[in-house]
């Protein structure tokens, strides 16, 4: 093992005295290392006090703090508020859910899957919401099954807090009823957009607090309509942009408010969606019905002609159609119903970048698109009626008072992510669920810090993830796609909630206490106005601009 | 489906039969190598002499050795203790390969993975401490032999395992957790603790 020829004692000397005695010889070759340890010591606290003063120069150029957006306090329990809610397809459940009413189909499915995956967390996230001191007192579809669906989730026993409503919610087919009745005093809207502008109006005339969904209307006189008469009134309106409550958004406007990132020219936003389902092409079988989120057990609940009230779904929808599955499962592809990408998706993001940065009603708006993919020709089996609106669609805003241009592009037939992306002449900003500012390195604000290389132009100069200690179960590509988005879940103090439950939470505070909604009316006409210049300018080839003193799309 | 999972069983097989034939060919073809696998062996299953003699040259390699590994474990556990944001979790979610159970299991849990979280973090320090002052050194580098095994264990770099978490180098099978964990096998077989550290005084006072 050893080389004789350069052996030399290197053992332990042996001594065998009892009182143990330490040589000088022990000392040096006991300690060797020692020094090493130093080393490492005074590089360790050198490396720390440079990264340290590294970010602490960082933040108090950005004014910024590291901390996360607050705890939502939890006020004292108030009065029971009664809800109704109209139209109970998937966003009506969704909505229904985020208030602590959840179907117990859902209840069912979240168990499986957290049977599957332990580490799906969405019957935890549901469970440990506020409870919220309602009552689900209404429930109004013209789908018979839809209804009754609505009707046992109000007394499903599995609730945040554990309390179970002893009376099941009536159910109703017409949402006049359910207007008129004394029993309710808010309801949430969520019925196709061409419903959306009727019932508000009445909702207002019947004195109901509203939570409708987005797009606020179909069309732009009827948001004319509903910005007046809820104006008029003293009842709380939230449009249901729930991504409002999304902790990410609040850090980004922190970060517009401190001017971190100069002047924003450029803010780029998009929907990157790829599959059937993301292009609204909801499953239908043909003799049979069954949509994405909802199985019927028998034949018996499937929507026909008897269980549906056809004429009803109709109303208001501007040309009539016979009894069609496609048309009712699958609105959100025609303009008769929806507002296609502009206010089903479009609006999104519009809302989102009008809450980070207060930008109103753009000036002008140009878009272009088509129907490039999602073609009965090319779905022969899926598809039996062309949609009339794109799949493929972009829309420019000018806004020349901020300076600024934001951009759209949309493809439901690609799912390559592509953030909300904020270009700043000293920074860029991308936001989704959590969000990151990357310094540019041409930046003149920055300038004398990237040349001292305190600041790294390869590196975020701020990244903020909330939930970075927490691990999601998240397994769909829509599910991704959402959770970049922020639109599935968000985090407060570390703690998962449903961003739909914040937004339920925030309009119900503010009809117990007073204040504005975070989406009231004011935000909510940017955002419909907004969406129908696109579509305006999409349907007429043209660009539009925005008369304020007129209120009109010329 | 079946198809694919018992198509998936048979490459772990394979995979795991390949790793032994290439550590077992290795070892027989370098002399070194099996020489220090045989000495171990020997060592380990008998009472452990600590008072080897080394030669000056092989002193100061050993001590050396001992002192970077335990630097760099040192290093690796005091900056996941300085980082509030860090969790083992990102690494468990990506385990391939036999361990993925468990490595799930692990993480699903709060607390459990909480317990990983310190374990790693306290555990890199104390190894790190013991193998730099020598205290201690023997056991501190059999820890860590075995630290860096079940890292090695839950990402193996195997043909047709792919990470999302980029690595700083290219792997074939052997990485550098497995060379370092042979490393500490080596250290723990030639100690030096008891000649360039703490445990010199140890043994002085216990003797």
């Amino acid at each position: 093992m050893t080389d004789p020829s350069e052996r030399k004692l290197n053992t332990v000397s042996p001594d065998s005295q009892d009182e143990p005695s330490f040589s000088r010889r022990d000392i040096i070759k006991g300690l060797a290392t020692i020094p090493a340890l130093a080393l490492f010591l005074y590089n360790y606290i050198k490396k720390s006090a440079l990264d340290s003063m590294r970010r602490l120069q960082v933040m108090s150029e950005l004014g910024q703090s590291k901390k996360a957006p607050a705890v939502l306090k939890s006020r004292k329990k108030n009065e029971l508020i009664r809800l109704g809610v109209i139209g109970y397809g998937w966003r009506g459940a969704a909505v229904a859910k985020g208030a602590g009413f959840a179907s117990p189909e859902w209840v069912a499915k979240a168990r499986e899957a957290v049977n599957a995956n332990r580490l799906d967390k969405r019957l935890e996230t549901y469970l440990s919401q506020e409870d919220l001191n309602l009552e689900l007192a209404g429930v109004c579809d013209v789908f018979d099954t839809r209804r009754e669906q609505g009707i046992a989730t109000s007394t499903n026993d599995v609730r945040p807090g554990g309390v179970v409503q002893s009376e099941p919610a009536k159910g109703y087919r017409n949402y006049q009823d359910l207007l008129a009745s004394d029993d309710i005093d808010a309801v949430i809207i969520a019925t196709p957009d061409h419903w959306h502008a009727k019932i508000t109006l009445d909702a207002v005339r019947a004195g109901k607090h509203i939570y409708c969904e987005k797009c606020m209307t179909r069309t732009m006189s009827e948001a004319i309509d509903v910005y007046d008469a809820v104006k008029k009134s003293d009842l709380k309106f939230q449009l249901g942009h729930h991504s409002r409550a999304s902790s990410s958004h609040e850090k980004a406007r922190e970060m517009i408010e401190n001017d971190i990132l100069g002047q924003v020219t450029l803010v780029e936003v998009t929907t990157n969606r790829n599959s059937p389902g993301g292009a609204w092409v909801y499953p239908i079988q043909w003799n049979s019905i069954e949509d994405v989120w909802q199985t019927y057990a028998s034949k018996e609940q499937y929507a026909t002609p008897k269980s549906l009230d056809w004429d009803m779904w109709q109303g208001p929808a501007p040309n009539r159609h016979p009894f069609n599955l496609e048309r009712y499962f699958r609105w959100r592809c025609w303009y008769d119903y929806g507002t296609g990408l502009s206010g089903d998706l479009l609006s999104h993001d519009f809302d989102a970048v009008n809450q980070i940065m207060d930008l109103g009603i753009p000036k002008s708006a140009s878009a272009s698109g088509g129907i490039y993919y999602y073609t009965k020709e090319r779905f022969p089996d899926l598809i039996k009626e062309d949609r009339d609106v794109p799949d493929t669609f972009q829309a420019i805003f000018e806004y020349p008072d901020r300076g600024l241009t934001l951009v759209y592009s949309a493809s439901l037939a690609n799912s390559r992510h592509r953030g909300k992306v904020f270009m700043g002449h000293d920074a860029t900003m991308e936001v989704g669920g959590g969000l990151t500012v990357t310094p540019d390195p041409q930046s003149t604000r920055y300038k004398s810090k990237i040349e001292e290389g305190i600041i790294n132009t390869a590196l975020p100069l701020f990244s903020y993830s909330p939930g970075s200690k927490d691990i999601d179960g998240i397994t769909s590509a829509t599910a991704k796609y959402f959770a970049q988005k922020g639109l599935v879940y968000t985090y407060r103090g570390g703690k998962r909630v449903d961003p739909t439950h914040l937004h339920v939470k925030d309009w119900l505070d503010c009809i117990r206490y007073g204040g504005e909604p975070k989406c009231n009316i004011e935000e909510g006409f940017e955002e419909a106005v907004a969406c129908h210049m696109a579509t305006q300018s999409y349907l007429e080839g043209r660009r539009v601009e925005w008369d304020p003193v007129k209120r009109k799309i010329v | 489906m079946d198809e694919i999972v018992s198509k998936m069983c048979w490459l772990k097989y394979f995979c795991c039969l390949h790793l032994l034939i290439i550590l077992t060919t290795l070892s027989f073809s370098f002399p070194s190598i099996s020489y220090v696998i045989k000495q171990g062996l020997i060592m380990s299953s008998k009472s452990e002499p600590l008072s080897s003699e080394y030669s000056n040259s092989q002193l100061i390699g050993l001590s050396l050795l001992r002192v970077l590994i335990g630097w760099h474990f040192l290093y690796e556990g005091v900056a996941k203790l300085s980082n509030p944001h860090w969790s083992s979790a990102a690494f468990l979610l990506d385990t391939k390969w036999a361990l993925s159970g468990i490595a799930n299991s692990l993480v699903s849990n709060p607390s459990t993975l909480n317990i990983v979280d310190h374990l790693n973090m306290w555990g890199l320090t104390a190894i790190g401490l013991s193998l730099m002052c020598g205290l201690f050194s023997r056991w501190g580098s059999l820890a860590g032999a075995l630290l860096l095994l079940l890292y090695y264990l839950f990402h193996p770099p195997l043909v047709g395992l792919e990470y999302s978490k980029p690595t700083e180098g290219s792997y074939l099978l052997i990485d550098k957790n497995l060379v370092e964990a042979c490393a500490l096998f080596v250290l723990a077989k030639f100690p030096t603790g008891h000649i360039t550290g703490l445990d010199r005084f140890l043994q002085r006072l216990r003797r």
